[in-house]
Parts: structure tokens; sequence; C-alpha cells
């Protein structure tokens, strides 16, 4: 394999475990940390 | 952690809690404490936000916390639990504070105050910070503030937040109040018992209106002469509602006016970039991920940066002006007619940028049934991933027509999105509370704050914030999601390729690409590299259930993976279309790519009923993992996020069905 | 609190005029509801005036204590007042 299939394969590889972690860290009920991470974000105006 | 005891001298850390009601300048005062050192979280076990900076007082360090805005303690719904217990100190990982700045509205006193009567009770040491007292000067009032701190029997600083001023007070005063319990100035014991249940509450109105009386003169004439004028208008029966829309539309068209140049030069910019690295790095694999896996999808996603950025802008300047809130009421009587709490409004509205606050919001609903049916449908509110698919869509064949002769089509279509996401919410909510979350009618009270001149800073301050999300998640998320699709569009890869139009030298062009301009004959070998990998086979697998909606295999794969996250769309038909990299312009050359995209028997992919099908889908679907993964969190079952997924994608289906066939067979096109 | 006259029914919020200044008598009913209204300040003795309402009548724009407070007809159905 080129040198350059070895980078991509280990992207590749890098990809899928992040979004395995990532959607097992979100799933999991509530945690101490906030969950929100890389999301659309998570400040609630909470205004009664 | 005691306040009391043997401690000499200056305490090092403080902890003080930020109390005060929604709309009293808390958070501004917040901010311009902290400075940009903050840091949002969550309360362990709930979802309330937890917010904490840190703050400089003369010689102590502070850790300042932000409560939740509140009316009351008393401990009805999440929030004011919460409270409660962090002024107790029962929060694991949260101090007991040492002091409490309350901070209450001059233009507001006696309702404010009765938070601040409430504190008094838990014996933490209090501080009043007066806010808004240009607004209070304006009006012509007048208050005597020594005489005011001395019947509350706690020290008063005039701060103005924007200003800063006020800012050394307050550190003073607090230093003086630490270590001193506080005393409660009127008669609390003997409330219960003789005046009811309700005993307490008339005790402490009666000590404010006491306070009031013999420290401010109010002056009546001018009291919110200016914003009921603007009432006049703006919530007028008739009127209320047809302003109300134009609002609506105008927004929308600026949105998509504005954002047009900058977003055009973002996509020759992402084209440029890939140009380059396509230029100087060895053709290979490699190369093709970031160029087309890459850049590609990323890029597709981040020119729409300047859009989002809009959204947010629009959004702050709505409820810091106070305009949410008259739409709000606007709104009530048909939110009540299908069950909908008054406090849904708010967590609704802040699902228009992205759902997931605003379920998190809906924790101020102390019916559970109320509180689901709210979470069910906050994902019908257009969330800010689904913008650029409706900017896509429009741009690609809905620019320049207009609506009796000045209203954009472009900015009504927008807007029609919008509106049938709600609709539906509101029939979704209607059937819900009739059947499987049936409940009492909730109730409706609700505060119309004056009308004011939003904080320019506030303001400025959140746009940056979300637009940092927004790439955080272009560079996270919707990065990986477009690596994964990239490969699964790559392989199976086979050095014999199938003769595609006849001039292929197949194997050999596709492992040493020339650099630079591409032929059309590559690109076609692409195609039939793409129809035979993963994600192909994918996409013809779906194809049969499609096909009805009017979308081909290769649109297929993109709804497919746009399940993860909705901007994912654009990414995908930006990798798919694979365009050839003669152009600089990426997404303008992605919308001209739909335009030209063929199905495998030569038809026209993309049409202008086909883009609107694809947008309708859009609306109801459920496509977003982690929407559903909140779900799951505060519903704490997978039965919820799995019905919603099910009804959801349902309807989408079939609303799509609905408009493509209809459609055709109404004879659009 | 009793109103001083039987032949009288009482006066509640829905009732008032737009634009008359009240003061409230009693809040009555018991509940999450009614003592939520009364801690936003309206309670027996305090002044009160229902500025407008909203489309379809519902809700209403009620002022007290100096501020602006929307309520539905069926919560301002519970405060008596008294003109």
């Amino acid at each position: 394999m080129s040198v350059q299939a070895i980078f991509v394969a280990i992207i590749i590889l890098g990809a899928f475990v992040y979004a395995a972690v990532v959607f097992a860290r979100k799933t999991r009920s509530f945690s101490k940390k906030s969950n929100c991470g890389a999301d659309c974000g998570c400040e609630s105006k909470t205004k009664s | 952690m005691d306040t009391t005891s043997a401690k000499p001298g200056i305490k090092h850390h403080l902890t003080i809690a930020l109390a005060g009601n929604p709309n009293a300048g808390k958070t501004t005062l917040f901010n311009s404490l902290t400075g940009l050192k903050q840091k949002v979280a969550n309360y362990p076990g709930v979802t309330v936000e937890r917010k904490q900076g840190a703050w400089q007082l003369n010689g102590s360090a502070a850790t300042l916390i932000d409560l939740p805005g509140l009316y009351s303690l008393d401990a009805t719904s999440m929030d004011e639990q919460i409270a409660r217990d962090v002024i107790t100190g029962k929060i694991s990982g949260v101090e007991k504070p040492d002091a409490i700045i309350a901070v209450v509205d001059a233009t507001n006193l006696e309702r404010n105050l009765y938070l601040v009567t409430q504190l008094f009770e838990f014996g933490v040491p209090v501080v009043v910070a007066l806010t808004m007292i240009d607004a209070f000067e304006k009006q012509k009032h007048e208050i005597d503030i020594t005489k005011f701190s001395e019947l509350l029997g706690v020290p008063v600083v005039a701060v103005n937040a924007k200003s800063g001023r006020g800012r050394d007070e307050l550190s003073k005063k607090i230093h003086t109040v630490i270590a001193r319990q506080p005393k409660i100035p009127y008669e609390l014991n003997g409330a219960s018992e003789n005046g009811g249940p309700h005993g307490k509450i008339f005790a402490r109105y009666n000590f404010i209106s006491n306070v009031v009386q013999e420290s401010v003169k109010h002056n009546d004439r001018h009291e919110h002469k200016v914003s009921e004028k603007i009432d006049r208008v703006l919530t007028h029966k008739i009127f209320g509602l047809v302003i109300l829309i134009g609002v609506l539309l105008f927004v929308f068209q600026t949105i998509f006016s504005w954002a047009s140049l900058p977003m055009d030069l973002l996509d020759q910019g992402f084209g440029a970039i890939g140009d380059f690295v396509r230029s100087e790095m060895p053709p290979g694999i490699l190369t093709d991920l970031i160029v087309d896996g890459i850049i590609a999808g990323v890029g597709g996603v981040l020119v729409f940066l300047p859009q989002i950025l809009l959204l947010f802008l629009f959004i702050s300047l709505l409820e810091d002006t106070g305009y949410m809130a008259r739409a709000a009421f606007l709104m009530d009587k048909l939110m009540s007619r299908v069950g909908l709490h008054g406090k849904a409004f708010l967590p609704l509205m802040s699902s228009f940028a992205c759902a997931i606050p605003g379920i998190m919001a809906t924790r101020t609903i102390e019916n559970r049934r109320d509180r689901f049916a709210t979470i069910l449908i906050a994902p019908f509110m257009s969330c800010s991933a689904r913008l650029p698919v409706y900017t896509l869509m429009i741009a690609a064949f809905f620019v320049g027509q207009t609506v009796f002769g000045f209203i954009s089509m472009a900015a009504v279509l927008m807007l029609s999105m919008y509106a049938l996401g709600m609709l539906v919410a509101v029939a979704v909510a209607f059937i819900l509370k009739r059947t499987i979350l049936k409940a009492p009618p909730p109730p409706f009270i609700m505060e119309l704050p004056p009308y004011r001149v939003p904080n320019f800073r506030t303001v400025f301050q959140n746009m940056l914030t979300r637009a940092w999300l927004f790439v955080k998640r272009a560079g996270t998320v919707i990065l990986t999601i477009s690596i994964i699709l990239w490969a699964l569009m790559y392989f199976p890869r086979s050095g014999q390729l199938p003769v595609a139009s006849g001039q292929a030298t197949a194997a050999s062009e596709v492992e040493t690409r020339p650099v630079g301009s591409v032929s059309t004959t590559e690109v076609q070998t692409e195609s039939e590299q793409l129809k035979h990998s993963f994600a192909g086979k994918l996409g013809h697998a779906i194809e049969p259930v499609i096909k009805p909606l009017g979308f081909d295999w290769k649109v297929g794969v993109a709804l497919i993976a746009s399940f993860a996250a909705r901007e994912v769309l654009v990414s995908t038909l930006s990798i798919i279309y694979n365009v050839g990299k003669d152009e600089n312009e990426q997404s303008q050359t992605l919308i001209s790519a739909i335009k030209d995209a063929k199905t495998d028997d030569g038809a026209p992919a993309w049409t202008p009923l086909k883009a609107l099908t694809l947008m309708v889908f859009f609306v109801l679907a459920m496509q977003c993992m982690s929407t559903l993964a909140i779900v799951r969190r505060e519903t704490n079952s997978w039965r919820w996020p799995i019905f919603m997924t099910a009804y959801m994608t349902g309807l989408a289906y079939v609303a799509a069905l609905l408009t493509y066939q209809g459609g055709t067979l109404l004879g659009f096109q | 609190m009793q109103n001083t006259s039987d032949v009288v029914e009482s006066l509640r919020l829905t009732n008032l005029p737009i634009g008359a200044d009240a003061r409230v008598v009693s809040v009555n009913g018991e509940g999450r509801v009614i003592r939520r209204l009364l801690e936003m300040g309206l309670i027996p003795g305090v002044s009160v005036k229902v500025i407008k309402t909203a489309p379809f009548g519902d809700p209403i724009e009620v002022r007290v204590r100096g501020y602006s407070l929307a309520m539905r007809k069926n919560e301002a159905d519970s405060i008596e007042v008294s003109i």
C-alpha cells in the first residue's frame, strides 16, 4: 500500500471510532459533564 | 466552606450566587463581571443550565454562579428547586455561596423584591444590585437609596451593567456582608397561621409595599408610555398578527439576500483551496480524500456560516427587544387551543435555532405530559441545520421570482417551510393532548417586559458563540461524517472498470489523475465507480422506496447520510456530484450541478417540484442523532425517541409523497 | 374577604372593562396557578388595570405593581376585583 493509502486508512478508521464514541457518550443518561460539545449549542435561555 | 467561624481576615476564594427575575439585567451583569471567563455546564443529574464565571473583587478571587432567572424560590419547578439547592449548598461540586447578589430591576421594584425577601429567609448574606437605573430616572421616578437600603436591611448598590458603574462598590459591599447573618426584617412566623396558606406571600408583599412607599417616589404619568404606544400597534387585535408575519418575512428575506455575497466569497475560497491542494499534492487516494471528501463535505457546510450568523442575530434581536414575548402573547390562543403550555413558547422558539436547548428548556414545564408533548413537537420548529438545505434548494430553483410583485419567492418559500413545521407541530400537539398525553389545560402567566433597546454587546457575543459552535460542529461531526461517506462512496474500487461512455482508458486514468483540469471522461468514470461503491449499492437499494418522491439513488444516499445531521445533505450532494475542478466556485457549482444532474436514464435529476419535495421532507423528518440522544436522556427511555423517529419520518414520507405526486398530477414540474 | 353586598355578583378581572382602575379583592382557589398569581404580586389590596386583550380575546394584558402581566381568561377568572 502506498503512503497515501496508509494515511487514508488511519483517517477513515479514526472517523468511525470517533463517531462510535460520540454516539455512545450522548446516549448515556445524565452525566456530570456537559454533553453539548460540538453540537448546535446548549445555552438554554430558561426564562419562565 | 463555612461562613461564621475561625477564618480571620479576608477569605481568599469566594462563591457568590447571582439571583434575580428574568429580564432584570442579571445576565448582562453576569457577563460584565466575568467577561468571557464563563463556563456553561449542567448540574449533576438534571439539565438545568449551570453558568459560572470568575470574578476578581478587591483582593479575592470569586466564583460567580448565575442562577436561572426566577420569580420565586418556592420550588414548584426544577429551576427553582435547583436554585434552592445551590443556595443551601446541597449541590455536589458547588460550594455554598458566601453571599448572594440579588439583581433588582428598578423599574419593576415590588415584584423583583419578592424574590429578595425569600432570599433573606435562607440566612445567606445578600447585597442588592439595582439595575435599569437609567430607565428608572428617565421615567422621572426618584429613589432614596440610603433609606431603601436601611429599610431592607441590606446594602443596595446601583449598577449599570453596560458602563461598569457600581462594580467597585458592589465588591466592597460584598466584603462587608460576608460572615454576617442577615435578619429577616418582617414577621414571618406568625404569617402562616394568621394569613392562611398564602400568609407568607402576603407578609412579604406587605413588607415590600411599606419599603417602597417610604423610599420611592413614583411618577405615574410616565410609566410605560412608550412601550404601551408601541404595543398598541404591534399587538393590535387584527394588525398584530399581520405585522408578525411581515416581520418574519422580512427576517427571512434579509437572511437570504445579505448572506448571498459572503456565501459566494466563501464558495470561491473553498474552491480555490481545493484546487490548490490538488495541484500541490501528488495524485492519489489521500488527495482524493482531502479534496473530494473533506474539503467538499466540510466546505459545503461552512459556506452557510453567514446565514447562520444572520439567523442568530435576528433571534437575539427579537428576544432582547422584548418582541418575542409579544409574539407569544399573540399566538397563545392558538397554542392553548391545542393544549400547549404557555411556557412551551420559549422552548419552541429556541428550537428554531436548535431543538436541543429548546428541549432542555422544557424543564420549566412542571406537568410531565405537557413537557413531553412539547419535547415531541420541538423538532418541527425548523432548526438552523435545515437552513442550508432550504437555501440550496431555493437558490437552485426559486431565485428571481416574486409574489405579488414585491415579495421574493425565496422569502415566501422559506417562511412557508417554517410555517409548515409549525402547523404540523400544532396539529400533532392537538392529537397528542387528546390521546396519549392527556392533561388538564395548562395555564398561561407571562410577563410582558417593556421594550428595550438590545444590548449590542450581548447580541454580538451571542452571535459569535453561535458561529463558533457551528464551525465546531462542522469541524467535528460533519467532518467525521464526510470522511465516512467519502469512504463509502469510494470503495470498493476495481482496477477494471465497466466501460461507461466509450472513451475511457479506464484503469490508468483513475490511478494517475492528471493535475489541473479534469476531462469529462474521468468524471463519467468516477460516476461508474460511485454506482458500485457501498454507498451506491445502498442508494440503489432504497431507490424504489424514494422513487415515488421523485428522488433518484444519489439523492437516496444523501438522504440516508442526512439522518446523522441535516446539513450533511449538502455535503453529500457536494461530494456525490463530484464536480469538475475547472470552476472556482464550489457551492455555486453545486447549484448548477444540481440543475444539470441527470438520473441514470437521462432525465433531469432535479426539478423545482423535486426541490420542494425535498424541503417538505426535511421540515418533518427526524434527522438528528443528537436530538434523539437528548430526548432519550430527558424522557429516560428509548420508547420516546423511537416513537419520535417513526412518526416524524413516516409523516415526512407521506407529506413528500403527496407533494410530489400531487404536484405532478396538477401539472407542476 | 366577603362582598359587602350579597346582591351584587363579584366582579372578576375578566369582566373588568379595558382601562378601568380596580383593586384586587381576593384570589380564589388553590394550587400552583393561584400561588403563582399571588407571587407575581396580585394580592388583595393591590391596584390593577386591564390594558388589552389579544386577538381572539385571550389572553389579556394586565398592569399591576408597575409592570405588564399576560394571563388567560381562565386565570383572570379567579381574581375578584372592585372598582
